[in-house]
């Protein structure tokens, strides 16, 4: 397992979409800001708001990373080399969480730390909305995650993502936005950044666990005794 | 005895409509370069994706070195090295990085083996060339290369030549060869080049329509097939009594034509010429004569190759 963490690692550092996503990520939300920052308290929070915007950069991401392993066949070569599926499933999962997680985060963490400097996000508050928001971005990553292992290609796994992804945001603007954003986690970003959660954290929380967990047993039943070709 | 690392008892496997592979009973011996033909569509990949564990069987048992539970199988197949269809790469990064990260996930420690990989399969100097620019014939050598990097005790290469040269062919033949003779590394290839595959298989199975028709050593291929070496030479009967004394056989016939048909030392015809030569003998012909690898087969599967 640890050889297969590194190998992944390897792969991800040496990845150029990666960087370039990550960097791409960083600027777009940056010139996003200037939308968002009236809507919000601060630059962590515009920056925030713009977080589910962003969310089809992971979604290139979960098809580039995952989908074309199963296109050029490379996750076989780790099945073939004796590693269990459920392993292989579990690290390529982390390694895509991590990866996500740092594309869409990056602008987070500079403009939250920029502003608990100037003294305008209490640190407390800064360490609780990053948690919240670790486990929205974790939960909403991993629908494209699910996807590149069903089908198996690239193609699909960004097409029906970027599908769902528009729906997500017709609903969001919707009248009733307000009960389904607390349950969607793009919806709880969005809730986050205008600190309007309705729910407690915790409930919150339990909603992304409970996510991650349908959506990852659903992953891992389309990939344990599937054929690969 | 020699010993089975593979062992598959009546394996089957079945799609929606389509039976694939239907009871197989194969022994693989330590040792051997087996050779593995059959039409499109026969079975031979479906078969290498089980052993590989890319796919689930629909039935009966596959034994790797005597094991043959799913657990003990995945650990088993740390001893394998394969090539399944296509090479399995990452094309935006360089061969040596793809080699990296195969060794990284293997748990090999010396990095070294990259570089001697590399030199095997003849690709030693890409550089910062990313494996989405190479040729076919360059992916070809780096998916054999990724396969050798854990110096298998089995290697399982599906279509190893495809697009390679015929320089190329040739080289992959030698390696194959050498890495069979000097680690002892039992070879399963499967190939549409009979030809190329009669040259380097010692032992070869065929597969047709899902069941196993023949298992056939290369010696007994080349007596049912008639192989044999046919020379013409100005004094037969002296160039009869250099070969039997000089290449230790009594496997040559001399024919009412003159001809000279030799049926052992197939593979080593330079050796021959040299031994004429060497005796002062005029040769004036020199070739392998019979039935090809590839007219056993068709004779065997009764019908038309679809290749």
């Amino acid at each position: 397992m640890i050889n297969l963490i590194k190998a992944e690692q390897y792969k991800l550092l040496h990845s150029r979409c990666f960087w370039g996503m990550t960097f791409g990520s960083s600027l777009l939300s940056s010139i996003l800001l200037l939308d968002s920052r009236q809507l919000t308290a601060n630059l962590f929070y515009a920056a925030l708001y713009n977080t589910p915007i962003l969310y089809f950069l992971t979604i290139v991401f979960a098809a580039v990373f995952v989908g074309e392993d199963f296109g050029n066949r490379t996750i076989n070569s780790l099945i073939c080399a004796g590693h269990s599926r459920s392993t292989v499933f579990f690290i390529k999962g982390i390694i895509y969480e991590i990866g996500s997680i740092l594309i869409l985060s990056v602008s987070l963490l500079v403009y939250g730390i920029y502003e608990m400097i100037t003294g305008a996000l209490p640190p407390i508050q800064f360490l609780q909305d990053c948690i919240m928001a670790f486990f929205s971005i974790i939960a909403m990553c991993s629908l494209p995650l699910l996807c590149s292992f069903v089908f198996k290609d690239i193609g699909r796994t960004l097409a029906v993502p970027m599908v769902l992804f528009f729906v997500s945001i017709f609903i969001l603007n919707n009248d009733q936005a307000g009960t389904i954003a607390t349950i969607l986690p793009m919806g709880q970003l969005r809730l986050i950044s205008l600190q309007a959660l309705s729910v407690s954290n915790f409930t919150m929380i339990i909603i992304d666990i409970l996510w991650v967990a349908i959506l990852s047993v659903l992953t891992y039943a389309a990939f344990r005794r599937t054929d690969l070709k | 005895m020699n010993t089975i690392i593979l062992e598959a008892q009546a394996l089957t496997k079945a799609y929606k409509q389509t039976l694939a592979l239907d009871h197989i009973d194969l022994k693989i011996e330590k040792g051997k370069i087996y050779g593995f033909i059959g039409q499109n569509g026969a079975g031979k990949t479906t078969f290498l994706r089980l052993v590989t564990g890319l796919a689930f069987p629909s039935n009966g048992t596959l034994s790797l070195w005597g094991k043959s539970t799913p657990s003990q199988l995945q650990e088993q197949r740390k001893r394998i090295g394969c090539m399944i269809e296509t090479p399995a790469l990452f094309p935006n990064l360089t061969a040596y990085q793809n080699m990296e990260v195969q060794r990284i996930q293997r748990g090999i420690p010396d990095r070294a083996i990259i570089e001697k990989c590399l030199h095997m399969v003849n690709l030693p100097d890409t550089g910062k060339k990313l494996v989405r620019n190479f040729s076919l014939g360059m992916r070809q050598r780096l998916g054999i290369a990724i396969a050798l990097l854990n110096t298998p005790e089995l290697l399982i290469l599906d279509e190893p030549i495809n697009g390679l040269d015929p320089a190329g062919i040739v080289e992959i033949r030698k390696l194959l060869k050498s890495l069979n003779k000097e680690y002892g590394m039992t070879i399963l290839i499967s190939s549409h080049i009979l030809e190329e595959l009669y040259q380097t298989a010692s032992d070869f199975i065929l597969i047709d329509k899902g069941k196993i028709i023949e298992e056939i050593s290369d010696r007994e291929l080349n007596e049912r097939c008639k192989r044999h070496i046919a020379i013409k030479v100005k004094n037969s009967e002296r160039a009869l009594l250099v070969l039997e004394e000089e290449l230790h056989t009594e496997q040559l016939q001399l024919m009412p034509d003159g001809v000279i048909r030799l049926y052992d030392h197939l593979d080593d015809i330079d050796t021959v010429a040299e031994v004429l030569s060497q005796a002062h003998l005029l040769v004036t012909g020199l070739s392998l004569s019979g039935d090809t690898l590839e007219d056993y087969f068709l004779s065997k599967v009764g019908g038309s190759s679809h290749d």
